[in-house]
């Protein structure tokens, strides 16, 4: 029964989660949680390439909605605030990799999909994820968030905090970029 | 190629990627701290949209006001008070007074989210390692500390006051011109990341004689080491006050001291060292005795200073004290001398050797072990030194529970 609830919330989008918490449960972010991190997390994986970290960014992002749930207007924007929270934590997770780069502190470098992943992608799908992560930032937050998410340009800008053009030029630009990089691929 | 090719195959290349996130593998929302999960309003603010902003007093002053004062609360709570409970029974524990549990109630917290290890690189340099941030839930490693210089490789790491602080000991490459060991501190961040990497002013002569031959106490005052000169088999047990720089050294003869560790403040020293005088093949597999000693006692000879926790027989693999010092973790080999024997877990008394801790049977096979317990004093890392059964135990109910660290990237010593 809960498996078919999170289904149909799912389905249904984010006011879903709100108008129907998960039955026996009280918490809405708690419902909030089941329905959307694990789609949070996939999101998350592929913008920072491993699991833990993932994970860490989503659980971050929920325990920031619970602490500011009170100042949100309108309940519906729970969830692209969710969305708006991962994507920053994710950029502070590349950006403190970067920095510990840049530092010579750290060689290890988390792979950019997880080895389960990787195992289970094939050469050619490897290829596509290697060339979105030498995407710029931006162009890669773009593609996820329309590709992955299936959001619209105008949900993927109000995420973004641009405008519906630049997200359409970005998407755009990213697009090209890859299709030259993959080119030479069968 | 064409546009639309590169959509469907971005499409299905993040599909693929993101279902290896199964629902299974996702860890469930942590309970949010310091405030009821979801707190009761009014039916007039349970419309949404409506205002919700409390009084300008208590959001932006009182509110503020309370979390400092909390903070400071605690902050006063950790340096001053909880050193001191901890720390209450060490010397009640050499004169034999006190019972052992009485000074290990404060044991608590969750387990570390991370530990550092030793990863050993074998590629040509038998000494070349580095420092890996493992997470302690899946295994992996999620970051790296890279040599800390030309020539030297990290050789030990222990816990420095907290799972987030640690010190690290370097030495010298093979063939190396100098005998030295250098001691660094740093910090890792919420993400696993190594931070504020600094070298300490003292250092130490030789090279520490194991992975596992370095401790630092709970309050972050004091660290252990035993270093081996190289030119002779003669080793040495110091301790660094960080505060004063002072160093106070042992000198060991013959055998290679290891399995450091210091009670939270500081204040005792164990070392397993030696035969144990078990059987010969748990001598076979490195196994010793158990030997404590304070850390305020005079220089000199070591056999001078120590004694020998009177454990039972078969030999020590791995030792750690509790954070009060009155109880020592004891890894012993299990059972019927065998190579298939295991090893065994158990808490004894520092004075009188009694059992004051369950045993529990450690899988993994026979060999060197190690034992990292958490600043906590509630958990223990056991990592066997040559196979990849990470496990990690709960020293209050003695649930155990394996870490998946693959083989090649195995600890040779860790801290947490």
């Amino acid at each position: 029964m809960v498996t078919e609830h999170r289904e149909r919330v799912r389905d249904a989008g984010p006011a879903a989660a709100l108008a129907q918490p998960e039955p026996g449960s009280g918490d809405l972010v708690g419902a909030l949680y089941q329905c959307h991190a694990l789609r949070l997390i996939r999101m998350a994986v592929l913008l920072v390439g491993d699991q833990p970290s993932a994970e860490d960014v989503v659980q971050d992002a929920f325990l920031g909605l619970h602490r500011g749930l009170r100042r949100l207007d309108d309940p519906a924007n729970a969830v692209a605030y969710l969305r708006a929270s991962v994507l920053n934590g994710c950029r502070s997770v590349l950006r403190s990799r970067k920095r510990a780069r840049s530092s010579r502190l750290v060689t290890h470098d988390p792979p950019v999909w997880s080895a389960e992943s990787a195992a289970m992608a094939g050469e050619d799908r490897r290829e596509v994820l290697r060339a979105v992560a030498r995407l710029p930032r931006r162009q890669r937050e773009v593609l996820v968030l329309r590709y992955f998410l299936n959001l619209s340009d105008r949900e993927i800008a109000a995420d973004l905090g641009v405008s519906r053009g630049a997200v359409a030029s970005t998407a755009s630009r990213g697009r090209a970029a890859l299709a030259r990089d993959l080119g030479g691929q069968p | 190629m064409d546009l639309a090719a590169t959509e469907l195959r971005l499409r299905d290349a993040f599909t693929a990627a993101g279902q290896a996130v199964t629902p299974d593998s996702i860890r469930s929302l942590p309970a949010p701290q310091g405030r009821p999960a979801w707190p009761p309003r009014s039916a007039r603010e349970r419309a949404w949209g409506a205002p919700r902003r409390g009084p300008w007093l208590r959001d932006q002053v009182l509110v503020p006001l309370a979390a400092v004062t909390a903070l400071a609360l605690v902050a006063v709570a950790v340096t001053v008070i909880a050193p001191r409970f901890l720390a209450g029974g060490h010397r009640a524990a050499t004169a034999g007074a006190a019972p052992a549990q009485q000074n290990d109630r404060a044991l608590g917290g969750p387990a570390p989210r991370y530990f550092v290890g030793v990863r050993l690189l074998g590629k040509g340099e038998p000494l070349a390692a580095l420092l890996s941030v493992y997470s302690a839930a899946s295994g992996r490693i999620v970051a790296s500390l890279r040599p800390p210089g030309r020539g030297r490789w990290f050789r030990a790491v222990a816990t420095l006051g907290s799972g987030r602080t640690f010190v690290a000991a370097a030495g010298p490459g093979t063939g190396a011109y100098r005998c030295h060991t250098w001691f660094y501190r740093f910090s890792i961040s919420s993400s696993g990341q190594p931070v504020n990497v600094a070298e300490l002013a003292a250092g130490a002569p030789g090279v520490v004689t194991d992975s596992t031959a370095l401790a630092a106490s709970a309050d972050g005052q004091m660290i252990a080491y035993a270093t081996q000169a190289c030119a002779s088999p003669a080793s040495r047990v110091g301790v660094i006050h960080l505060a004063t720089r002072k160093v106070t050294a042992w000198t060991v003869p013959r055998s290679k001291p290891r399995s450091l560790s210091l009670s939270a403040d500081g204040s005792l020293l164990s070392i397993v060292s030696g035969s144990g005088g078990g059987p010969a093949e748990a001598r076979a597999r490195g196994a010793g005795a158990a030997w404590i000693l304070r850390t305020d006692d005079q220089p000199g000879p070591l056999a001078r200073r120590y004694r020998k926790v009177p454990l039972p027989p078969g030999g020590v693999l791995a030792a750690a004290l509790s954070p009060s010092g009155t109880v020592l973790y004891a890894i012993t080999a299990n059972g019927p001398p065998n190579w298939h024997s295991l090893g065994k877990l158990a808490g004894y008394d520092v004075t009188t050797g009694a059992r004051v801790r369950p045993s529990r049977v450690l899988g993994g096979g026979v060999g060197p072990r190690g034992l990292a317990v958490a600043a906590s004093g509630r958990f223990a890392l056991v990592y066997p030194l040559r196979s990849d059964r990470v496990q990690e135990l709960n020293l209050a109910t003695g649930q155990q529970r394996s870490v998946p660290v693959a083989a090649p990237d195995t600890p040779a010593g860790a801290a947490w």
